[in-house]
């Protein structure tokens, strides 16, 4: 590829895409105000709201990685034009660990049950102690749990929801040796290694190759491919049990890694969807993304969306089977309440049941705006599911906090401005497809069949 | 069991063509003279044929979409009446027409109908199984899974004609073209 044609998917100065940065800057910066504000008025709710921003923005970075390693590893050429659009959004990894320093400052608030009473072997043998005597009382810990519990305190009355705090005391005591501050920190900071070299490498391989077209940078990309994968998927499964399993560190599931994965994923395909649709519509790309790609990534969009259903039905089906007091312990805190019981039924409503029929016929994906319609609508309701993922541990075994919700607004607003702006800018330097890539011809010329 | 006594009819105008440009632009030709039936055979899938041919969108996705729906039909009502109403059982402490249990027999009888819909309407769009087709009757339709591109037209389309329609497929560069004959029963 010649300079010509290089320069052919820049950004050229007066494009709406130039100023993109500066919109997203505002609305961050808008953000940022809202939530210090925030962070001064209710301290404890600033906590959780900014964790529900960070997250959104993280597994919105997670899914972008999953999407450019997957190519890599399937050496896949039909997506060599529409990889660059998630790329860009890989290269904001070193922005993470920034975007992280107020969950970090905030630790004691967000993890209390386990970051200030560090559980010692009496207290097990206190749990222990309390629960045989709650069972020779005729009452067990699990009929407790199954009832909304009036009060989530220590000082509560004797009995058996005493006994089921304290047996979750005794859990959490177990897990000391991964839940203590020191290995905390440890793993972040080998979370925010991993992926800053993630980053590094699945950017700037590919940015570099741009200018060269050396067929060397591919063949290093699909090498490290591999073991990429594993490193992703174990980051993004253990970051996920630190930063949001164990806002309740008593709760067992054995599903919870896999629907941070499928979250990220179906959200990943409908940022790429709509971004090149965004570059389309400002005529940054002709047909260099057409038809047959928005084809295929809504093929993979709808396959995901089943995916990240069926697995979130399990993990509930299981523990709806089982009732076993510490696995329903989390759906309790989402539907004792008609305010969250309503967040649950929407994500099953409007998170599943309507984009599933939106987007299921090969017209709908391949007309340009019904794809952007679902992919939009997905990108909404994955707002919802993150909110339904941290913020009942705000204030647990209560209805949604509505009249502070702004503060949510501003979070979010916060986190995914800085985000997006990091994003954008990295966008004004580099081609908006992969121009360098050996297996570019083969995406342009690519048919579904 | 060739024997030039017994009678046989013409039933197919079967054209060969050498490249898959050549095909397409056969067919886009036979698609604008407005046969219908007619059909494209080549080797492997040819970029752009669906178009060239004229094809509109295929009926078998709402035959799926219409087993799918009553696989999950039929899954809820007979799971609501023999564990809700029929013969209700208590299991695990559950209502016995608790609707989490039954989701698993929805999802399996919506994929299962599903599929019957997907691979029986296949076969029933495309009129299969089919053991025998005229073009079968020509010597040199077997380079078809080889390297040969062939367009068939069917004698019985109301547009064909045998000399005009000869020589649409010749003027579209066949390289050779056969009316295959059928014996009369």
């Amino acid at each position: 590829m010649g300079d010509q044609t290089k320069k052919q998917f820049m950004i050229p100065d007066g494009s709406v895409w130039a100023n993109a940065w500066k919109m997203t800057a505002m609305l961050g910066g808008v953000g940022i105000l809202v939530a210090l504000y925030g962070a001064f008025q209710q301290p404890e709710r600033f906590a959780y709201s900014y964790l529900y921003g960070f997250i959104t923005v993280l597994t919105l970075w997670l899914g972008s990685v999953f999407f450019v390693l997957i190519q890599h590893l399937t050496g896949a050429g039909w997506s060599v034009s529409v990889r660059r659009a998630a790329e860009f959004f890989v290269s904001a990894a070193w922005i993470l660990p920034v975007l992280f320093a107020p969950v970090a400052l905030n630790t004691s608030t967000l993890y209390h049950t386990w970051w200030n009473h560090p559980a010692t072997e009496q207290g097990v043998a206190h749990a222990q102690e309390h629960e045989a005597a709650a069972e020779a009382g005729g009452d067990r810990a699990g009929a407790e749990a199954a009832a909304p519990e009036g009060h989530h305190g220590y000082e509560g009355g004797s009995g058996p929801s005493e006994a089921h705090e304290l047996l979750e005391d005794a859990n959490i005591a177990g897990k000391s040796a991964y839940l203590n501050h020191g290995f905390f920190y440890l793993r972040m900071l080998l979370y925010f290694a991993v992926w800053f070299w993630l980053g590094s490498r699945l950017f700037g391989y590919s940015a570099a190759q741009d200018a060269t077209g050396d067929k060397s940078y591919t063949v290093k990309l699909q090498s490290m491919a591999p073991v990429a994968t594993f490193a992703f998927a174990l980051s993004l499964t253990f970051a996920g049990f630190d930063w949001v399993m164990s806002l309740q560190p008593g709760w067992y599931s054995t599903m919870f890694g896999v629907r941070i994965f499928a979250a990220s994923a179906v959200t990943s395909f409908a940022v790429i969807i709509l971004v090149t649709l965004g570059w389309k519509r400002a005529g940054l790309i002709g047909n260099e993304i057409n038809t047959e790609h928005y084809h295929d990534l809504g093929k993979l969009m709808f396959g995901f969306l089943i995916f990240w259903a069926y697995i979130s039905f399990s993990e509930f089906f299981l523990i709806w089977y089982a009732a076993i007091p510490e696995e329903t312990v989390y759906y309790h805190l989402r539907w004792d309440h008609d305010s969250w019981k309503m967040i649950s039924c929407s994500l099953v409503a409007l998170k599943f049941i309507v984009p599933f029929y939106l987007v299921m016929s090969r017209n709908a994906k391949r007309n340009n705006g019904l794809i952007g319609l679902g992919a939009g609508w997905i990108l909404a309701m994955h707002l919802v599911e993150m909110y339904y993922w941290v913020m009942p541990y705000y204030r647990p075994h209560e209805a949604v906090q509505w009249s502070g919700v702004w503060m949510e607004v501003g979070c979010v607003m916060a986190t995914l401005g800085v985000f997006l702006t990091v994003v954008f800018r990295r966008m004004l330097k580099h081609p908006l497809i992969a121009v360098g890539d050996p297996r570019l011809s083969r995406a342009l010329n690519f048919q579904n069949m | 069991m060739t024997d030039d006594n017994k009678q046989k009819r013409p039933v197919v105008l079967l054209a060969e063509f050498d490249s898959p440009d050549s095909i397409i632009h056969a067919a886009e030709k036979v698609r604008d003279a407005g046969f219908e039936k007619w059909d494209v055979h080549t080797p492997y899938p040819v970029h752009g044929m669906d178009a060239a041919m004229g094809l509109t969108d295929s009926r078998l996705g709402w035959i799926v979409l219409l087993c799918g729906l009553t696989g999950v039909t039929a899954a809820v009502t007979m799971m609501q009446w023999m564990n809700g109403y029929d013969y209700p059982l208590v299991i695990a402490g559950k209502p016995p027409d608790a609707i989490p249990s039954m989701v698993p027999i929805m999802f399996e009888l919506t994929v299962l109908l599903a599929s019957f819909g997907a691979v029986f309407g296949m076969f029933g769009l495309n009129e299969l199984p089919k053991h025998h087709h005229p073009v079968f009757g020509s010597d040199r339709f077997e380079a078809f899974s080889h390297d040969k591109f062939f367009v068939s037209i069917e004698v019985e389309d109301k547009k064909y004609d045998a000399e005009k329609t000869r020589a649409l497929l010749t003027d579209a560069h066949a390289t050779y073209v056969e009316l295959v004959e059928e014996e009369v029963a």
